[in-house]
């Protein structure tokens, strides 16, 4: 991406980026955890990553303190990947996006936490294995081995596909699992990302032979039914994928199931 | 750290399109020890940005009789007549400059529809026709319009599939572990040592095939709109084995990257009927292109907004902004189409694309060089021998489909095609050797080095005469668009190539402040720029080894092609005294694909 060596000496040096950050040197070490600030030269367009990314470079806190670079993780830089959540100003999103004039318009301080629901690896680095293993777990694949003289697939009508493309979209990013009351310690709520996929590969013509094993992984506890109808997730999803929608159709999917599954005993 | 040596059948390195096609394809082809060594988990791979399509000749539309370039497409006859492989081919090939082996891309041509049925089938969310088939759009350069997309974000569609697929197969999957080496046995691939990023750990992987899919380089330029990981790696680790690196010169820059960010804006802005203007309002192309306009091949249209930079036609504060203009599209085609370029203008940018002018510049992109392969992914060294054991696959690999310029949309389709060849290659090795014992002692040996290299790069004492990771880093940046960037020539290049090697002697003075152990960025960034100066200067001595001018690769003082010296590609390798070249003919009938001139 752009770098911003150059830029760095062109800008009035009057103006500054105030970081808040949220540190933990490592998982097994709570004791650690602090807060540390920093200022940064401002620069146009700045983001929360490019602001990071001046930390990392002069690791100084306000109180003049070298202390080791900020952890973080962003790849893509143009949210497609997920990978950059983090709790900005108090609500979670992709720091990618997340633009230093929004946000602080004034030179406010911005703080930057690292997500509360995942494990927290290092600083701002979370462990989102739990997500991934929750893919497995709803199985969201379609089941076809072997992937040559295969021919075209099934066709599918612009309408499904334009239904099942939002859904799609989804970069395991957290954000709603991040923004979920449902998902807390003493809870184990899926969350509405793996629910959506349910969703998503049942919608598909081939995936819809699971269809069953998806919604019995949904029905056991954690499952759908333990969400709390609070709808956050809709709000602070990046990919404004439509999960408040996918929680109710796989809901009522689970119940029909349910009754279905009654009335053959 | 703890150190310990693991077995694999088959080790892959990278998770992206081509790395986790070639995962597929082994496990498919009855390799169940198949592990996958990504330095990002899987599903943040690069792959996942690729916007606009994926080429395949399946002929689902046409252009309407009569119809132009802006004309709206139609969908085509069932049978297929509206394409062909062999017209994929010409177009390649065409595109490429005549440096690309037609063998490569008639595979690529015949195996595409192939390919993408098995995604279609695997359930990617590909746009649709109303009669249910896969919709198709125009990409620049493409005699038909050949893209398959997912709106415009068709390499995350792709990832996530085949990422699904990984699941499925329950294929062991090493994320955040960065490969510090490669380990040779008698010239033989034996195995990685790779670093755990997450704890610090560093392990052996023995394996004896490796398939390396690391992607591209074009992040070693300033302006790129590659992701942060796109370090070269791959060829890093190809080149510090001293074997050849090919076509390293050709380097494409991408018409429409974000403005002062680099973040690309896809072709398919263009495609779905986008203007670029210059400062003054003027649709410029006419002056460079004026039959194919905006949907000319990239090199051409980035040559051409370098050309009115340079005669001062740019906007913004350094006069290197140029405008793309979707706003007579109208709100549905940006809204439905285009919807995350529209996203990324008004977040990253702060500009309403459906009333407002996108600025861009142009961006590095895409790296058409590196790892030289046959078409089954086995890597060559400087004479054409394999190199046993070594296999690559995608954008760190040169097989080379591309030759001097990539065509858009062929890079998905080349990852997915060359991915699965890759594994199927690496596949028959491993079932061919059966069991495999390399020496314990060499493992010991390659481990132990690698743990003293990496507690060598800690500070011991003060910081006089040490470099860090990230300051190098921009600086190389810097050398690589100031003095190889889209036009090019002699003096630039001799300069960028002597501050370039002043860059390779400063490696071994980096070191690293942070002295966790725990997801430590600024070792991974210092392994980093060990692979990205390596092929930083394999790049520069090549561009300017090539003295002439073809598809990416731009000598201001040689503008011609020159078939009769420079047909040929170029393999670049490191030796003591200096990097060495050999050359390879082009593979191509030219009875049947005589050269001309690209004019569009």
């Amino acid at each position: 991406m752009a770098d911003t060596e150059k830029s760095a000496k062109e800008a009035t040096p009057s103006r500054l980026v105030h970081l808040k950050i949220r540190r933990q040197d490592a998982a097994d070490k709570p004791d650690s955890k602090r807060w540390e600030e920093f200022k940064v030269p401002y620069l146009p367009n700045m983001n929360v990553i490019s602001a990071l990314q001046q930390v990392q470079k002069f690791p100084k806190t306000t109180d003049g303190k070298e202390v080791a670079p900020v952890c973080w993780e962003a790849v893509c830089l143009e949210e497609v990947c997920g990978a950059c959540s983090m709790v900005i100003n108090g609500r979670v999103r992709q720091a990618c996006s997340a633009l230093v004039d929004q946000l602080a318009p004034n030179g406010e301080p911005i703080t930057i936490e690292p997500m509360s629901k995942f494990p927290v690896v290092r600083d701002l680095v979370v462990d989102r294995a739990r997500m991934f293993n929750d893919l497995k777990r709803v199985k969201a694949w379609i089941d076809l081995d072997g992937t040559h003289e295969l021919g075209p697939g099934p066709r599918e009508s612009q309408e499904q596909q334009q239904e099942r493309y939002p859904l799609s979209r989804c970069m395991t990013c957290g954000c709603c699992l991040e923004a979920c009351p449902q998902v807390n310690d003493s809870s184990n709520f899926i969350g509405p990302a793996a629910i959506n996929q349910v969703r998503l590969f049942n919608m598909h013509p081939s995936g819809a032979m699971h269809k069953n094993q998806r919604l019995d992984a949904l029905m056991a506890e954690g499952g759908v039914a333990d969400c709390g109808k609070a709808q956050n997730c809709v709000e602070v999803c990046p990919k404004e994928i439509p999960l408040v929608d996918s929680i109710s159709v796989v809901a009522r999917d689970t119940t029909k199931r349910l009754l279905f599954g009654w009335l053959l005993k | 750290m703890i150190t310990e040596t693991l077995h694999h059948d088959i080790v892959i390195v990278g998770a992206g399109v081509a790395g986790a096609w070639a995962a597929i394809e082994a496990y498919d082809a009855g390799i169940r020890n198949v592990a996958v060594v990504s330095k990002v988990h899987p599903l943040r791979s690069h792959s996942t940005a690729a916007q606009g399509g994926i080429a395949a000749p399946i002929g689902n539309v046409r252009v309407p009789p009569g119809g132009n370039a802006q004309t709206p497409l139609v969908p085509a006859a069932t049978d297929g007549s509206a394409d062909s492989p062999e017209k994929m081919v010409l177009d390649t090939i065409k595109s490429g400059d005549w440096l690309s082996d037609q063998d490569a891309v008639e595979i690529l041509a015949f195996e595409a529809a192939d390919t993408l049925f098995a995604y279609e089938r695997m359930g990617t969310t590909f746009d649709r026709l109303p009669d249910g088939r896969i919709a198709q759009r125009r990409f620049a350069g493409h005699s038909a319009p050949r893209a398959a997309y997912a709106a415009d974000r068709t390499g995350h569609a792709l990832l996530i599939t085949l990422y699904d697929q990984l699941l499925r197969r329950g294929i062991t999957i090493y994320e955040e572990h960065y490969v510090v080496d490669l380990i040779w046995e008698d010239h033989t691939a034996a195995g990685l040592v790779v670093y755990n990023i997450a704890d610090g750990t560093l392990r052996a992987l023995a394996s004896p095939t490796v398939v390396l899919a690391t992607g591209g380089f074009a992040g070693i330029f300033a302006i790129n709109s590659n992701a942060l990981i796109n370090t070269g790696d791959g060829p890093g680790l190809v080149y510090r084995s001293g074997l050849p690196l090919m076509d390293m010169e050709f380097v494409q820059f991408h018409p429409t990257g974000l403005y002062g960010h680099g973040v690309l804006i896809s072709e398919a802005c263009r495609a779905e009927g986008g203007y670029l203007r210059n400062a003054a309002g003027e649709r410029f192309m006419v002056n460079y292109a004026p039959s194919a306009m905006e949907l000319a091949p990239r090199d051409i249209v980035s040559r051409a907004e370098q050309a009115e930079l340079d005669l001062g036609h740019g906007h913004g504060p350094d006069k290197q902004g140029l405008w793309l203009d979707l706003t007579h599209l109208g709100a549905h085609i940006i809204e439905t189409r285009l919807p995350d370029i529209a996203e990324i203008s008004r977040r990253l940018a702060g500009v309403d694309p459906l009333t407002q002018m996108v600025p861009i510049q142009p961006t590095a992109h895409y790296t058409m060089g590196g790892i030289p392969t046959d078409v089954n992914g086995q890597v060559l060294n400087e004479r054409g021998e394999p190199a046993l054991g070594l296999f690559a696959a995608g954008e760190c690999a040169c097989v080379s489909v591309h030759g001097a310029n990539r065509l858009g949309a062929n890079s998905l389709m080349e990852a997915s095609v060359f991915g699965r060849r890759a594994g199927r290659s690496a596949a028959r090795r491993a079932s061919e050797i059966g069991i495999f014992a390399p020496s314990t002692t060499l493992f010991n040996q390659t481990l132990g080095a690698a743990r003293e290299r990496i507690q060598s790069r800690f500070y011991s004492d003060s910081k006089d005469g040490h470099h860090s990771a990230f300051a190098l880093i921009a600086k190389l940046k810097n050398i690589m668009t100031t003095t190889c960037g889209i036009l090019r020539n002699e003096s630039s290049l001799a300069h960028g190539n002597a501050e370039m090697a002043a860059l390779v002697n400063a490696l071994p003075h980096i070191r690293v402040f942070d002295t966790s152990c725990i997801h430590n960025l600024e070792l991974v960034r210092t392994f980093e720029a060990e692979n990205m100066a390596l092929v930083a200067e394999a790049t520069l001595v090549s561009a300017r080894a090539r003295t002439e001018s073809r598809g990416a690769h731009s000598r201001v003082d040689y503008p011609e092609r020159s078939d009769k010296e420079w047909m040929k590609h170029l393999l670049v390798r490191r030796t003591p005294d200096g990097p060495a070249y050999t050359s390879r003919q082009v593979n191509i009938d030219l009875a049947k694909y005589p050269p001309i001139a690209r004019k569009y």
